[in-house]
């Protein structure tokens, strides 16, 4: 179509030059960016200085189109990058910028674009510059409190098995299974799946968090889908040994030795210890 | 006309060279790469088109088929029956027939109807109209495709094993689908069905988690959520029905795989005995399955819908020349729909034994969702109204689809109410209402979405005139064919009976029947016209411009069709999608991404 | 200087998205649509469970004269207890009383010994492994994290090795549950027993597939301080899959 005017390389092949190593890492910051951003811009900041950052691409932007990675310059800039060759060294701190351009020193380059917001050029050794977004990546070690956490979940399991073999409360025994169970699946949650050290927002105006916003439909779900099959599947039974009214007695199946009691849904292993007390 | 507007819109990129832009120009050279095991969304979106469009003419014939035994019945059927019966006299068996309507629902709503929403527009415009380059995650999105494959093939199959393919009905109902001994079609053929459905299941949850990250994720910028087409919304959410919904029918699935297939026991009661045998130990609850599979397939009726209102609102705003009346509630009432729908799922299951009370709360909430419908149609209609509408086949399909839906919902509602469904449950009132919202509603907007995007897809035009004659013959016969379904459902004809003639009070329905029959077929060979059409446009048609309908969306920016990675320039998008008839223009269409500050800027520049 | 251009700022704002990776979203959706097929098996084993007027549970026992002899088909009435043992199909040793009845039973002139196929001490001992998995997984990533390779193969390593551990001792458990005629079709509990740890079971070997796909990749120079996503998300299914199971260990096993 050419009544679409295309933005395309600017002059020659060698106007602007990625080194393969410089375009893997670039195609690799870009995958990992969470801004949405689709371009590696290089950049002049208002000292002049130059740098790498990732952005969203610009209507007036001139490209340079870089196989796995695109990269753009503001159409206003596009002269300055004639001949320059964008490199990466892990040795020598991440990205260099290689070239002749007015008044302009690559290593001064360098400097510029590690403060700028999304940073392409984070050198190897440094933590990354990640805005507080997050704090799984670059925050503190939670190693003591990983340990803290598995401690915590082996005594946990701990007291299960005691609950299980000793209360004889039937009841009593299922409220304590099902809230240790949701204490252990909520720390597994918090700590080792890092929901507590997520606090990004989903938009940033607002305050609600995305963990929110993915995770409790389902859960909402799943409790409508268990809430609303109880009335009609699970109206029989056991439903009556936990809510005291007496049911019918078991019809014993086929070729099944059963135990028969008269006044409990029969079978449960633990309701004989209600019975009893029930008879006292 | 178009060509002015581009060269201004994007005026600012005068200077720049031409060339290759993008992503442009890195797509696979390879016929095998290009087209069959691509990564390119578009190439996927067009590849479940193809193979959904194929699985319509195997679905079509079969419910011709049903249709012919229930105007003659155990009469020798003309062109199949001599390939299909010619051991047994070409004449039908009762368990055939059975098969055959099982299929027909199976393969109409798994194969095509879901797959040609969901996967053929869903792969096709999402990363077009949000103004991404492909979708977030290219290979899941080919694999979602290939694991098609795998059911086409278990559910193809089936038909030649012993016994034949599934003939439980479509909701497979336990016993009947878990017993092996119960019917022929749970010998064999229930078990591929099963495996296939998993299948199917999985395609559509890699599709759905790929296409919920990718309308998150890859917008272009400026594209915020409410700058979204009514199809994105719509696709979006729907995908969340899928996400939420669907894993709960794998389960289901896999439960009565295991049970078919080691003898387990979820839905089999206690002391159940088929064909003087005992089912197994029993203790199951067959209740417990039409719970879980409801609990999935109700929500799947509205993704068989919902991407349906999406593809029709967009099409009836751009051909209305109008914007989208009540954008925001249109949102919502979608929304709201899908929300409504997880908790509705047990009125289909009124008649099944199910505890009165949750049938008086699945009535209240069913009820509930004539409300966000009623807002979508009065919205459709307002839209309309005083419009300057352009009578193309796309815009006829779609303003079809608003009025069967009204028809269709209402007679959903009639359902709905508990002591109504008594008297109307399993007759053919509901194989009208399900046919009412799913050939004249869903099927209507995708022949609207086919006759509107196929210029975007394939970069040529279809047949408008051969367009409006198949939609008048389609339009007539499904009238014809499924409105009479009420009138002789009312009457009391139950559905899923092989032989009407046994039953002394269906004889005086016996010529409606028959009516139905000849109705259907003229709906069948009407839509020889459109396969017609739609393979002639595309090798003959007439080459479509970049923005043939004068469209407002982010898709019709891409050249027509679009290279690999969709758009030269990555579109900035400054306003929502039905800026139509803008005063600020003298075009009454406004882009979304056409920039006029910058024109008001350089215009003062010049001056 | 000459060069300092205005860099072009587009007026457009940012679109809405929560600021975490197209991966990070689709593991988090995926793990969404997982809490809804376990809810899907769970949630039909309880209310089936509930909904049984007869539940036929695993725990099994010998019942054996004081004298050490097998009694087969032997019933007790007691007129105090209701308790009554019928007979069973023949040659089947196995007379399935409920473990609350032991204590009582043992009482009298029988002794009987408690057999449980549902091996808990084993299982308990399977959900130490499996939360050790999580504490080397969740190890592995802060190790690369903070940049040490060496840290990350040793973690992964150990989070490899127990999940294939945890794997085997639920095949030796099959294998010993089938022996003994507790097969998916002997009773409905089995039958979820087998649905719940089986597809449990199923998502471990996924698990353990793909982090040995990741120490491969991480041995190829793949990963490191800065880029370590997919360590991340696999971390994320990993703990998920721990979740479940300490969900499954409570409500098939112990309750």
């Amino acid at each position: 179509m050419s009544d679409m005017p295309q933005a395309g390389t600017t002059g020659s092949d060698d106007w602007l030059v990625l080194t393969a190593e410089a375009r893997t890492k670039a195609a690799e910051f870009l995958k990992a960016d969470q801004q949405g951003c689709d371009v590696v811009r290089i950049k002049f900041d208002e000292h002049g200085k130059i740098g790498l950052v990732l952005d969203r691409r610009a209507p007036d932007d001139r490209i340079f189109a870089q196989g796995s990675v695109t990269v753009v310059v503001s159409g206003a800039s596009a002269d300055a990058v004639k001949g320059l060759k964008v490199d990466f060294k892990p040795d020598q701190g991440g990205f260099s910028l290689e070239g002749t351009f007015p008044g302009q020193d690559p290593k001064v380059g360098l400097a510029a674009f590690e403060k700028e917001k999304g940073a392409v050029a984070a050198p190897a050794a440094a933590p990354a510059a990640h805005a507080g977004e997050h704090d799984a990546h670059a925050g503190p070690d939670h190693t003591k409190e990983y340990l803290q956490v598995f401690g915590a979940l082996i005594v946990l399991t701990a007291i299960e098995l005691a609950v299980a073999y000793v209360i004889q409360n039937k009841a009593v025994m299922i409220l304590g299974l099902v809230v240790l169970a949701l204490v252990k699946a909520a720390l597994v949650g918090l700590f080792f799946m890092h929901l507590k050290y997520e606090h990004a927002s989903w938009v940033p105006t607002s305050r609600i968090k995305w963990k929110y916003i993915i995770l409790v439909p389902p859960v909402i779900l799943a409790c409508v889908l268990v809430f609303l099959l109880m009335p009609d599947v699970g109206n029989t039974g056991m439903y009556g040994v936990l809510f005291g009214e007496p049911s019918t007695v078991n019809q014993s199946p086929a070729g099944g030795v059963d135990v028969i009691r008269e006044g409990e849904g029969g079978g449960e292993h633990k309701g004989g210890a209600e019975h009893k007390e029930e008879h006292k | 006309m178009m060509d002015e507007h581009k060269h201004d819109a994007h005026g600012d990129h005068g200077t720049a060279t031409h060339g290759h832009g993008g992503g442009h120009g890195h797509g696979p050279t390879t016929f095998l790469g290009k087209y069959i095991f691509s990564t390119d969304h578009k190439i996927i979106g067009i590849q479940f088109l193809f193979s959904t469009l194929l699985w319509f003419i195997v679905g079509g014939i079969l419910a011709l088929c049903v249709r012919w035994q229930l105007a003659w019945p155990w009469s020798e059927m003309p062109i199949v029956g001599k390939a299909l019966f010619g051991s047994s006299g070409r004449v039908i068996s009762p368990e055939f027939y059975t098969m055959l309507f099982t299929m027909h629902a199976s393969i109409m709503i798994f194969f095509v109807i879901i797959p040609i929403l969901a996967g053929a527009f869903g792969n096709f415009c999402i990363p077009l109209m949000i103004g991404a380059p492909d979708m977030a995650f290219p290979k899941l999105n080919m694999m979602s495709y290939w694991f098609m494959w795998p059911a086409f093939i278990f559910m193809g199959s089936s038909f030649f094993v012993e016994g034949g393919a599934a003939a439980a009905g479509w909701t497979a109902y336990p016993p009947l689908a878990a017993v092996h001994s119960a019917a022929p079609g749970s010998l064999h053929g229930q078990t591929l069905w099963l495996a296939g459905l998993l299948f199917v299941g999985l395609s559509s949850l890699m599709g759905s988690i790929n296409y919920i990250t990718t309308i998150i994720k890859l917008r272009a910028p400026g594209m915020k959520m409410f700058r979204m087409p009514m199809t994105i919304w719509a696709m979006l959410i729907t995908a969340l029905l899928q996400a939420f919904a669907l894993p709960v029918l794998t389960g289901a699935l896999l439960m009565q795989l295991i049970e078919r297939i080691f003898g387990a026991n979820f839905f089999i009661p206690e002391g159940l005995m088929v064909n003087n045998q005992m089912a197994g130990v029993g203790g199951g609850q067959p209740l417990l399955w039409q719970h879980l599979f409801w609990f999935y397939s109700h929500p799947a009726v509205y993704i068989m819908i919902l991407p349906a209102m999406g593809i029709v609102s967009d099409v009836i705003a751009t051909f209305s020349r109008k914007p989208l009346f009540g954008y925001r509630p249109m949102v919502y009432s979608v929304a709201g729909i899908a929300g409504l729908g997880f908790i509705v799922w047990g009125h289909h299951m009124f008649q099944s034994g199910m505890n009165p009370a949750l049938g008086a709360t699945f009535m209240v909430s069913t009820m509930l969702i004539a409300l966000p419908s009623a807002v979508k149609t009065f919205n459709w209609i307002s839209t309309l109204w005083g419009g300057n509408v352009r009578f193309t086949a796309a815009l006829l399909n779609a303003v079809a689809f608003v009025s069967m839906f009204i028809i269709g919902g209402l007679s959903g509602i009639f359902m709905a109410a508990t002591p109504v469904d008594i008297h109307i449950h399993d007759t053919y009132f509901i194989v009208a209402h399900i046919h009412y919202v799913l050939f004249t509603g869903s099927m209507f907007a995708v022949f609207a979405g086919i006759y509107y995007w196929f210029p975007k897809m394939f970069g040529k035009f279809m047949d408008e005139r051969l367009g409006k004659i198949h939609f008048v013959l389609t339009f007539i016969f499904a009238n014809t064919t499924f409105f009479t379904m009420h009138i002789i459902g009312v009457a009391g004809h139950p559905r899923r009976i092989a032989d009407p003639t046994y039953y002394p009070m269906l004889m005086d329905l016996m010529p409606l029947n028959r009516m139905i029959t000849y109705s259907a077929i003229c709906l069948g060979f009407s839509q020889i016209i459109f396969f017609f059409n739609f393979v002639k446009s595309l090798f003959f048609g007439q080459r479509a411009p970049r923005n043939p309908w004068n469209s407002n969306t982010l898709e019709w920016e891409a050249p027509s069709p679009p290279g690999h990675g969709n758009f030269e320039v990555t579109p900035t998008v400054y306003r929502g999608p039905y800026e139509y008839a803008s005063p600020e223009v003298p075009e009454d269409f406004l882009p979304q991404t056409r920039n006029l500050a910058a024109e008001r800027e350089k215009a003062t520049v010049h001056a | 200087m000459s060069h300092a251009a205005a860099v072009h700022e587009t007026k457009v704002e940012p679109n809405e998205g929560p600021p975490i990776t197209p991966g990070k979203l689709a593991m988090w959706l995926f793990l969404a649509t997982e809490i809804m097929f376990f809810t899907g098996l769970i949630g039909s084993y309880v209310v089936l469970r509930i909904g049984s007027k007869k539940w036929v549970t695993p725990y099994t026992v010998e019942v054996r004269k004081t004298n050490g002899d097998k009694v087969e088909g032997e019933s007790r009435d007691d007129s105090k207890d209701p308790l009554v043992l019928t007979s069973q199909i023949e040659g089947e040793p196995e007379i399935r009383v409920p473990r609350a009845e032991i204590a009582k039973a043992a009482d009298g002139s029988f002794e009987i010994e408690h057999r449980d196929p549902l091996n808990i001490p084993l299982t308990a001992a399977n959900t130490f492994f499996l939360i050790c998995s999580s504490v080397t997984m969740v190890m592995a990533l802060a190790a690369i994290q903070r940049g040490d390779r060496a840290g990350l193969h040793k973690f992964l390593w150990a989070t490899i090795l127990i999940g294939a551990l945890f794997v085997s001792i639920q095949v030796y458990e099959y294998r010993k549950l089938i022996h003994e005629g507790f097969v998916p079709a002997a009773s409905i509990f089995a039958s979820c027993f087998y649905v719940m740890t089986g597809c449990h079971g199923a998502h471990v070997s996924g698990g353990v597939i793909y982090l040995t796909g990741i120490q491969i990749a991480a041995y190829r120079g793949k990963f490191s301080k800065t880029e370590n996503t997919t360590v991340e998300l696999a971390g994320l299914y990993w703990h998920f899959v721990d979740l479940v199971w300490i969900i499954l260990f409570t409500v098939v096993y112990l309750i």
